[in-house]
């Protein structure tokens, strides 16, 4: 068992390897009976040990890399941005709705029918959900909810539906998605299909998704990879979109990085093409410019506001 | 911005050299500020003591060692000299 782990943890750097170091005040000692005792002799007092226990995920390296350089969109675009408690997860395993001998299908007007105050579909549905729904007796399979199909206690789906009265079933989503919290509200009003988001907040469920596509009503955000568990509203989550990677970058992709990075990009540019000329005080003009533009953007984050006493005899 | 208005605010024609050149500048960018950091984590295992920095990595920001007590993962210190042992054959 680990502790004050800032104080009794040290580390070296070589070459590539990290090495860790536990420092301890202590002897090497053997267990007689229920005691533990030291061994004689053993030198005591303060030592560096190898790390003496296994830590599940217990190093943390933070460190800059090359992410995602080039993206689809420009640093300044990315404005989807939203917070709030109403978010529901979804994922394609568990069912949204169980019955017991209360589920009824309707072929006039294909309806799915639950009894009172069983399930508020306005909240666990959305129009353009593709649910699986199986256990019953003749209507399984999947099933798209229709254009205003989401009312209280009832869905009406686009595919034919038999004519089923008071049967059990199970009904699932087909999808992986993001509920906005009340069905038909736009709440994902900024957010498009293809973006990339990142969700923060959530219990169980932060992380970076891919919108496949948004319900017509923006009630939903349909990601690509499902959610890892379901989740209810209540959480405080900020859900916002971030620059989606391309791999395989050209002329038609953003450099990940904001207007004035991507002005001091240009300088290394010309610095570069001033080198491969031999036009060495060229390039380390522009070298300098880039650095400059480099150090403004640094500076820009750091705003130092200074506060002056005045002096109590001061004569204005 | 762009990779063709970069292009062209360079006066640059070939593609494949400016994006080469734009790693370069990112490169440097990273190696200097931290602009995108990124986190590995890794266990720890009893005995061993040298652990890989990752592959991807530009510039090393900090090093942490999870406390199981309160899980929280604190910053830990460089040793700045060089301990006695250079190995031990027997850790436990």
């Amino acid at each position: 068992m680990s502790y004050d782990t800032h104080k009794t943890w040290l580390y070296r750097l070589e070459g590539r390897y990290i090495h860790l170091w536990q420092y301890i005040q202590g002897a090497a000692t053997t267990t007689l009976g229920d005691y533990k005792i030291r061994l004689p002799g053993e030198y005591y007092g303060n030592q560096l040990i190898y790390p003496n226990e296994d830590i599940t995920d217990g190093l943390r390296v933070e460190y800059t890399a090359l992410i995602e350089p080039f993206v689809g969109d420009a640093w300044e675009d990315l404005t989807a941005r939203i917070s709030g408690t109403s978010f529901i997860f979804q994922d394609t395993s568990t069912a949204i709705y169980t019955g017991s001998s209360n589920l009824d299908f309707a072929a006039t007007g294909k309806r799915i029918n639950f009894e009172s105050g069983e399930i508020d579909t306005s909240i666990a549905f959305y129009d353009g959900q593709s649910i699986v729904v199986s256990g019953t007796s003749s209507n399984n399979g999947t099933f798209t909810v229709a254009g205003g199909g989401v009312n209280t206690n009832q869905l009406i789906v686009t595919e034919t539906v038999v004519t089923e009265a008071n049967t059990s079933g199970v009904i699932k989503s087909a999808t992986g998605a993001i509920l906005g919290g009340t069905a038909g509200t736009n709440t994902f009003t900024d957010f498009l299909a293809a973006d990339k988001i990142r969700v923060n907040g959530s219990a169980s469920n932060d992380g970076d998704y891919t919108v496949s596509s948004i319900p017509s009503n923006g009630d939903a955000l349909v990601v690509s990879s499902a959610p890892s568990a379901v989740e209810a509203a209540g959480e405080s989550i900020t859900i916002y979109q971030i620059p989606a990677e391309d791999a395989t970058p050209d002329e038609t992709n953003h450099v990940n990085l904001n207007r004035l990075l991507s002005l001091s990009v240009v300088d290394y540019l010309k610095a570069q093409l001033a080198d491969m000329q031999g036009n060495v005080q060229m390039k380390e003009y522009y070298m300098r410019e880039f650095w400059k533009k480099v150090g403004d953007n640094e500076s820009n984050k750091r705003k130092i506001s200074m506060t002056f006493p005045t002096a109590p005899f001061a004569v204005r | 911005m762009t990779v063709q208005e970069i292009m062209e605010r360079a006066g640059m024609k070939e593609t494949s050299l400016s994006i080469a050149w734009i790693k370069d500048a990112f490169h440097l960018i990273q190696s200097n500020n931290k602009e995108h950091t990124k986190v590995q984590k890794s266990n720890i295992i009893d005995g061993i003591r040298k652990y890989p920095f990752p592959a991807d990595m530009i510039a090393l920001k900090s090093i942490s060692v999870k406390d199981t007590t309160d899980s929280k993962y604190k910053k830990i210190r460089r040793l700045v000299g060089e301990p006695t042992v250079t190995e031990d054959t027997d850790p436990e």
